[in-house]
């Protein structure tokens, strides 16, 4: 399928916000000095932020969305759509976004509805959004998009606790006509679905007493069913084959090289793999900022929290071409190519 | 050339290890060496993707015993 247009669609605004207390992986005592070496040099993460008992996903995206809404000067009353992407919603039923309609005040006619999407998440949600944006001509609109995921990561697993981290998002954007299109190629392979994911929980396979025992799956990773769990070698490959071929795909359908953009942002999960897909896109190392070493894997929130906290000079004073790429859960995997101005780039938000 | 190809994928593998472990040969069960570790295993991955053009898929990665075998691998593609 070629890649979908959304036209007439402007990104005005952004920020993002993680929580207070923050872990240092050198300072992990259940991981050897090895580890922490590979995790903090290899990997690339030395920080994540932990979101205590009380504070959710929708939490970190709502004061994302207050402070973004305060500095463009917009009033809640004007948004006429808001999607929040999460995986770790305050409920089971309902979702999150219903809730966040009316603690940020948005009109009861607004359109509010959950995306349950995670490393692409960011990209699949702006696609529906400017999608929706387009068909309903709504004039302004909000996409929060964060996670929560330490709260499904067990604190055992030295495989994953180290990599994870939370934080939450808010974008805002408008109808504009002068605004340059915006280009996505989305894709999915539920086939690898068991690459990552939390076994139990869901109504396939209820929560039972089975789910919360420990089970020692390896070498210092001990887990239950209701954690989350990654192949990781799966996941790398899926990154280096799909991930780096629909980059590639979108790039050529658009007649435009990689060193015509200022920037690819992806997902940021793994350093060694970020390094291998720009090298087999053809971008350069300077076109790719990193956010890993000082916020870790945040889930489908790293594309903004990587935007605030790298670009965020550029990002309010210049026009960029981007492409931001996400990929992971699903499996599942997204790129959009998009045009940016005078962007309204909040400093990063510590709740 | 099939011995001249499988010495070019051991100087590769060779210096993916600390010291560019030159005791490592065709017949080395990589699993067992020292410095094996699931992050050692993603930088040869990558470097196979790399050096050789090959994305070695999951399942096969995880069946390869040898060096050889891991040459082999990007023989078949």
């Amino acid at each position: 399928m070629p890649a979908l247009v959304s036209n007439g669609v402007k990104l005005v605004g952004i920020s993002a916000a993680v929580p207070h207390t923050r872990e240092d992986n050198q300072h992990l005592d259940s991981l050897s000095e090895k580890a922490k070496s590979e995790i903090i040099n290899q990997v690339g993460i030395r920080y994540r932020y932990v979101s205590n008992s009380t504070e959710t996903a929708a939490d970190l995206c709502q004061i994302s969305a207050e402070k973004l809404l305060d500095k463009l000067g917009w009033k809640a009353s004007e948004i006429g759509l808001m999607i929040l992407v999460t995986q770790t919603p305050d409920h089971i039923v309902p979702g999150s976004a219903s809730q966040l309609q009316h603690k940020l005040g948005l009109p009861e006619n607004a359109i509010c509805i959950d995306v349950n999407q995670g490393c692409a998440g960011y990209v699949y949600g702006m696609s529906v959004l400017t999608g929706l944006m387009n068909a309903y001509q709504i004039p302004k609109t909000l996409l929060l998009v964060g996670d929560t995921i330490t709260k499904i990561v067990s604190p055992k697993d030295n495989s994953l606790w180290p990599i994870f981290s939370d934080a939450g998002s808010a974008t805002a954007f408008e109808l504009n006509s002068e605004a340059a299109p915006m280009h996505f190629k989305l894709g999915s392979k539920g086939v690898d679905f068991e690459a990552i994911h939390v076994p139990h929980g869901g109504f396939r396979y209820p929560i039972n007493d089975a789910s919360l025992k420990p089970e020692s799956i390896s070498e210092g990773v001990v887990r239950q069913k209701n954690h989350l769990s990654m192949n990781g070698q799966a996941v790398f490959t899926f990154g280096l084959s799909k991930v780096a071929s629909s980059i590639n795909a979108l790039l050529d359908e658009q007649k435009i090289t990689a060193l015509e953009l200022d920037y690819l942002v992806l997902h940021q999960a793994n350093q060694l793999l970020n390094n291998s897909i720009v090298r087999k896109t053809g971008f350069e190392a300077k076109q790719a900022p990193s956010s890993l070493y000082d916020f870790g894997n945040t889930s489908c929130a790293t594309i903004p929290v990587t935007l605030v906290s790298q670009l965020s000079d550029e990002l309010n004073s210049n026009s960029l071409k981007l492409m931001l790429t996400g990929f992971g859960v699903g499996l599942s995997w997204g790129s959009v190519i998009l045009s940016t101005e005078k962007v309204q780039c909040l400093p990063m938000i510590y709740t | 050339m099939a011995q001249s190809e499988l010495n070019r994928f051991l100087q590769v593998f060779q210096t993916l290890f600390q010291d560019g472990n030159s005791l490592i040969n065709a017949d080395t069960q990589f699993r067992n060496l020292e410095e094996w570790s699931s992050m050692q295993a993603l930088i040869v991955i990558a470097a196979i993707d790399e050096h050789f053009g090959v994305t070695v898929a999951e399942r096969e990665f995880r069946e390869a015993k040898t060096v050889a075998d891991l040459h082999q691998l990007t023989i078949k593609k």
